[in-house]
């Protein structure tokens, strides 16, 4: 048994056999003709690249068709293989050196490739680098003939390619009813192959470093997604293990069993509610959060309202879209409003307020940013205010610090009721405020914080981020970023305590620690009474729920917070997992 | 006789990964429809707008300026044409 790690770029379990890809190029015979055939070779081109750009919108389609929404890729490759710049290069090469159309496309891709790699360091063109490989393979296989390899299922068995890397167009024609996963040598959690595999779901391990030449087609591989783990020739134990997790993680079954869960509340076997609500990033999912059966929205993301423009929202465009939510989740189901929780480097109205920044992380970004930008902050707590008026609204500040902070976000807002009371439109003065926890600082100052507000919401990403100094998508690091670390329990441990003594102040987890079903039991074991999560993570964790006690959950919890590694309490969980929720295995 | 019209703007590309194969495909795609002659220059390189190829051989990275130059006849709406392919470029994008 063999164990590699790489980058998890899209969750899920594949178990088969292994297909090793082919990552040889195409042998170009006939570099160049005489000069009588030019003009054919022309046309040979002209009728390859519309061909390939045929093909590349085709795929496109059936692509979007699979997966709901536009990918882009292909549709960038069609637009390349039609480009007037590119026929024109190409074409000249075909004229001035006699090359053959294959040549003439391939010479001339590689000279565009080589320009990419004789930039000064600083910037990562592996993607780009991908992509002009692609188009040069496709053309070729136009020009030559070539059929594209489909990957030849092994007599029906499900197949898990490996391979040094993917194109796009590649990574396009897999179909998620044969090939079941990949892991790649190389790419990245930002590559395009990673983006379609997340699209496609098909579980997919990449960045795995050199690893093919230990495997051969026909081994039997896991492809662990969400771990980033790939494993060769498993040992009978490992394998029986994954056999269990898979089906657990397998949507299809679960499907049914989701519907079922929809109308059954959120209660622990002894009968204590707990709260679940949706996280939404645009208005129209406030229907899937119900649709799951969620009591509520638990995170709402205003940053959709900032991007892909040239002008701050106004007003009116905030104050509409919290409407479209409140009207779909009607009057009495809370929405927690976060208000604005990116740096200035994404939103080109605030872009012009600082150069660039070395660290943006730990730079000017959300809470931050608005307190900088008073009008651009008043401006969406103010149509908070306003859409209140029409259903159970609260409002979150992001990325808070200090209680220095969270004191000037309250006294804004005071300002701002102030101000709508003498213009005298309609608005609700007091609305529940709360603050994330997603600093270290605020975690350990929580004591303080509570003070302040009327509930804490944990933002586990930023927080595992912040607390272990490691961004997940550096793989060189990323190894270390883990919700399960102790350090990480420690800190929600001080919240909830914190929040306890405070007259039982309400706190909810967002981020992706409480969609997982593992750690519900020790979130709930922590004390935590409310959860949110993407809806369609809810019916499992209402399921999850539904299999404990209080005292399981605090019996796991007291456990894991006295373990040391990151390892020990994830294999714990994992175990507790197994004990509570066999139903979710079978 | 129509008088041509020419209009000059400059663009912060704000896509974190720079002027890259998507930003690039949506920039060409728009201008092609255009009547206008659309130019780019990064610096002293300049660009055929209508090329996503040689947009991306601008090698314009997250931050850079941009000029972008549309030319047309009078009766077009050049201010508009420029204003749609500036908003794609200041775009943040959909896969940073």
């Amino acid at each position: 048994m063999d164990i590699r790690r790489g980058i998890a770029v899209s969750p899920g379990i594949a178990i088969g056999s292994a297909l090793v890809l082919d990552t040889e190029g195409v042998v170009i015979s006939r570099r160049t003709v005489p000069v009588e055939q030019l003009p054919t070779e022309k046309v040979r081109l002209s009728g390859a690249l519309a061909r390939a750009a045929t093909e590349a919108r085709s795929r496109e389609r059936i692509l979007t068709e699979q997966i709901g929404r536009d990918v882009g890729i292909l549709t960038g490759h069609a637009v390349m293989y039609e480009d007037a710049t590119l026929r024109r290069d190409v074409e000249k090469l075909i004229d001035d050196q006699h090359y053959s159309a294959e040549f003439a496309f391939s010479r001339h891709i590689r000279a565009i490739i080589r320009r990419f790699d004789d930039l000064p360091p600083g910037h990562d063109f592996t993607r780009l680098r991908a992509d002009f490989f692609d188009l040069e393979r496709q053309v070729l296989n136009q020009l030559l003939g070539i059929t594209p390899s489909e990957p030849a299922p092994l007599a029906g068995e499900p197949v898990i390619i490996l391979a040094a890397d993917l194109t796009p167009s590649e990574t396009a024609q897999l179909d998620p009813r044969t090939v079941h996963g990949f892991a790649t040598e190389s790419g990245g959690p930002t590559s395009h192959t990673a983006i379609m595999a997340g699209a496609l779901e098909i579980p997919a391990v990449v960045g795995i470093g050199r690893f093919l030449h230990d495997v051969s087609s026909g081994d039997t591989v896991i492809v662990d997604g969400g771990s980033g783990l790939l494993i060769v020739d498993p040992d009978e134990a490992t394998l029986e293990r994954y056999r269990r997790l898979r089906l657990t993680a397998s949507s299809h079954s679960v499907a049914h069993a989701d519907d079922a869960m929809r109308d059954v509340p959120p209660v622990t076997r002894d009968g204590v509610r707990i709260s679940l609500l949706g996280n939404i990033e645009f208005p129209s999912e406030a229907v899937n959060c119900l649709e799951r059966g969620a009591d509520g929205v638990g995170l709402y993301r205003t940053e959709f309202l900032y991007v892909n423009r040239t002008t701050d929202p106004t007003e009116q465009e905030h104050y509409e879209a919290y409407r479209a939510v409140l009207n779909a989740l009607g009057p009495t189901r809370p929405v927690v409003i976060r208000t604005l929780d990116i740096g200035a480097d994404k939103f080109s109205s605030a872009s012009a307020m600082l150069s660039a920044e070395k660290n943006p992380f730990l730079g000017l970004r959300s809470v931050r940013l608005c307190l900088k930008n008073l009008k651009l902050f008043k401006t969406q707590i103010r149509a908070v205010l306003r859409a209140a008026v029409h259903g159970e609204v609260r409002i979150m500040f992001p990325m808070v610090t200090t209680v220095m902070e969270l004191r000037q976000c309250k006294s804004l807002m005071a300002e701002v009721v102030e101000d709508l009371e003498e213009a005298g439109i309609p608005f609700k003065p007091r609305i529940p405020v709360g603050t994330m926890i997603e600093v270290p600082a605020a975690a350990l100052m929580a004591d303080v914080l509570a003070k302040e507000v009327d509930f804490f919401s944990i933002g586990t990403n930023d927080l595992v981020q912040y607390t272990l100094a490691a961004d997940r998508n550096n793989e060189n690091v990323a190894g270390l970023y883990n919700p399960a670390d102790p350090a990480v329990l420690k800190l929600i441990k001080m919240v909830c305590d914190a929040a306890k003594a405070r007259d039982n102040l309400t706190v909810n987890v967002c981020g992706e620690m409480s969609g997982e079903a593992m750690f519900i039991p020790l979130l709930l074991g922590l004390g935590l009474r409310q959860m949110s999560a993407t809806p369609r993570k809810i019916p499992e964790i209402k399921r999850a729920v539904r299999n404990l006690t209080i005292a399981d959950a605090e019996r796991v919890a007291d456990t894991a917070l006295k373990m040391e590694t990151a390892r020990e309490v994830t294999t714990y969980l994992r175990e507790q997992q197994r004990r509570y929720s066999p139903d979710a295995a079978d | 006789m129509s008088a041509k019209s020419s209009l000059r703007q400059s663009v912060v590309v704000a896509n974190p990964n720079g002027l890259h194969m998507r930003p690039a495909t949506r920039f060409a795609q728009h201008a092609r429809v255009l009547p206008h002659r659309v130019t780019v220059c990064h610096g002293d390189k300049c660009a055929d707008g209508k090329s996503s190829l040689d947009l991306l051989m601008l090698i314009a990275m997250p931050g850079a300026e941009l000029w972008i130059e549309i030319e047309g006849d009078d009766s077009s709406d050049t201010a508009a044409a420029i204003r749609a392919l500036c908003d794609i470029l200041a775009a943040p994008g959909d896969d940073a």
